[in-house]
């Protein structure tokens, strides 16, 4: 059996409220209407910071031995961000008629 | 040669090490329906307003209620380690009650959607894309919760008959956190970009 440290009941509320209030600077800066670009990079740096402290604290990927960590993002932030630099720009070429 | 076993991979259980396994590839799928959703969201002429198709302010309270639901989750798995098993059954029929709610609010937006004439193929704004890629993505995240929502239900019963192991109550509490952060990656690149 595993034999671990438990994160106490008042860390894993505080990392509810952390979310809780990037999602709401999420909503807000979608509905004032940043510049393109930037409501993009704001929106993408957001969310992956939830998808950490969702991964660290709730998955409890802190207490796990770092490899499990680098193995799971690595694998899916790679591939994930690979199948869009590869199909993303095909998207514009389709949309403009060319090759 | 013969693994005789002794020392666990990732000193974690073989269970856990297959839900994360299952998380990865699963995670996978999701990435690939969101990629293929960028090809054709990038290749479309036009793409709907989403302040315009969506009541932002609603979707923004199904996250609420799942990242609720997620720390409810979380307060199990750790009331399961200390062996409070009543706090356990509570706090994931709590989480229950999230899914539920969750999954009542997406039939309630798939219903005003479906009323406005958005269909798999046609929708009011003449962009098949949209519709296609809507039901596929958040069909399937649904889906995912609906599983979940099972799981706990049961998962909840057996803890406070006093069945189940804090092994057991922290692989679906992997499940559902999982399913959470899809959603923000589902809220972010569908609801809000």
């Amino acid at each position: 059996m595993e034999n671990r440290e438990t994160s106490p009941y008042s860390t894993l509320w505080k990392t509810w409220g952390l979310l809780l209030v990037l999602t709401c600077i999420m909503v807000f800066v979608d509905a004032v209407g940043l510049p393109r670009i930037l409501l993009l990079v704001v929106l993408i740096a957001a969310m992956l910071t939830k998808a950490f402290f969702i991964s660290s604290q709730f998955m409890d990927l802190k207490h796990e031995k770092l490899a499990v960590g680098i193995s799971v993002a690595f694998s899916i932030l790679f591939f994930g961000a690979l199948l869009f630099a590869l199909l993303v720009p095909d998207g514009f070429a389709v949309l403009h008629g060319g090759r | 040669m013969n693994w005789s076993g002794g020392v666990a991979p990732l000193g974690m259980s073989w269970q856990k090490l297959m839900m994360w396994i299952f998380i990865v590839t699963d995670g996978l799928l999701f990435a690939g329906f969101l990629a293929s959703y960028g090809f054709a969201r990038t290749g479309a002429a036009s793409w709907p307003d989403q302040q315009e198709v969506f009541h932002l302010w609603f979707i923004s309270l199904m996250t609420f209620v799942l990242i609720t639901s997620s720390a409810t989750m979380a307060t199990a798995v750790a009331a399961a380690r200390l062996a409070d098993w009543k706090k356990v059954a509570n706090m994931v029929l709590l989480t229950f009650t999230g899914g539920a709610t969750f999954l009542a609010m997406q039939a309630y937006e798939w219903g005003g959607l479906i009323r406005d004439g958005v269909a798999l193929g046609t929708n009011p704004w003449n962009v098949p894309a949209f519709g296609n890629y809507f039901f596929l993505i958040t069909g399937f995240h649904g889906t995912h919760v609906l599983i979940g929502a099972v799981v706990l239900l049961t998962l909840s019963f057996r803890s406070r008959a006093g069945k189940t192991t804090a092994a057991g109550v922290e692989l679906a509490g992997l499940y559902w956190h999982f399913v959470d952060l899809v959603w923000v990656f589902v809220f972010t690149l569908f609801y809000l970009v």
